[in-house]
């Protein structure tokens, strides 16, 4: 009696164990899809303010000047804008690593610097529409989930009507 | 810890004799109890990672929500790019969504409003509305944006 007992508890013990074990390796599944969760969200919420601080600065700039100009690197692709106007700083925004620079420069002193951090992997992509009146655009692509190409990218563009100011005032 | 409590009890039981069967009992009941623990642990799991899936969802639908504000922010940066007397309901019907958006946001709905405004000025309010499907399957509540556009002051002061 006393054995049977004690291979019942030692089944038991393997069932208790087997299931405890289940229940620890879905918890642990479950911590690191939180601490991935946690640490997505904020990159979310750092990346969208970083987006609307953007968006409302490079909108203003572009309203504000008389001209805008693609920035090229050495192998013609697109590396950044550039703003002009006659009684102002140039303008210029440009990526460096993961964030989009803004930079004042009066000739060619630096009169002003701000920069705008993107989580790590973001994409850029600079555009300028010419025409009556010319769009300035920075696309920004960044990736959402790794290793999934469920949703691969989440881009947004932001436009900007350049020398609106102007053009509404009817200055040359 | 279940080690103790699987081997421990009985041993005192060994010696009384009505003991045996309120031993064993006693010996089972503790292996149920710990089954009933870890399901109970299990589910809490379980509902931990339905939230964690909200989470997820909560998020996707932020980024729509940035997505559609971006969206009709640049519509109506090219309704403010027009010229003043070519802005009617015509010329923004024309306007179309950008291929992220209508990627991203499923069934897109576009309403874009002008009409005059009264006043000293001769004004137009535009009215920019974008909403699309969510997740119970109906078009939610839009993102709108509102302008206020005056006329060209070149004609007035």
């Amino acid at each position: 009696m006393t054995g049977n007992r004690r291979g019942t508890t030692q089944i038991e013990m393997l069932v208790i164990i087997s299931v405890c074990s289940v229940v620890m390796g879905a918890s642990g599944v479950l911590l690191h899809g939180m601490y991935r969760a946690g640490k997505e969200s904020r990159l979310a919420i750092e990346a969208g303010a970083a987006v609307a601080r953007l968006s409302l600065q490079f909108r203003r700039d572009a309203h504000a000047a008389a001209e805008a100009e693609l920035l090229k690197e050495a192998n013609d692709k697109a590396a950044g804008l550039m703003f002009r106007g006659s009684f102002q700083p140039t303008i210029e925004y440009r990526q460096q690593g993961r964030a989009i620079v803004r930079t004042a420069k009066q000739g060619d002193k630096v009169v002003h610097l701000d920069s705008f951090g993107l989580p790590a992997g973001t994409e850029f992509s600079w555009t300028l529409d010419v025409g009556q009146p010319s769009v300035a655009a920075i696309r920004i692509a960044r990736p959402t989930r790794r290793g999934t190409n469920l949703d691969a990218m989440f881009s947004q563009r932001i436009e900007a009507v350049v020398s609106i100011v102007r053009q509404t005032r009817g200055e040359p | 810890m279940t080690d103790s409590s699987g081997f421990g009890r009985p041993a005192p039981s060994r010696g009384g004799r009505p003991a045996p069967s309120r031993a064993r009992r006693c010996a089972a009941f503790t292996v149920t109890e710990c089954l009933v623990a870890l399901v109970l642990l299990g589910a809490a799991v379980a509902l931990m990672a339905q939230l964690l899936a909200t989470a997820g969802v909560q998020r996707r639908v932020a980024d729509q929500h940035a997505l559609a504000l971006q969206e009709t922010s640049n519509l109506m940066e090219r309704l403010f790019a027009v010229p003043y007397s070519e802005l009617t309901a015509e010329r923004a019907a024309e306007l179309r969504l950008s291929e992220s958006a209508r990627q991203r946001l499923p069934e897109p709905q576009l309403e874009i409003t002008i009409k005059p405004v009264a006043g000293e000025t001769a004004a137009k309010e535009i009215r920019i509305s974008l909403r699309w499907l969510d997740r119970s399957g109906r078009h939610g509540a839009p993102v709108a944006l509102t302008a206020w556009r005056h006329e060209d002051r070149r004609n007035g002061s």
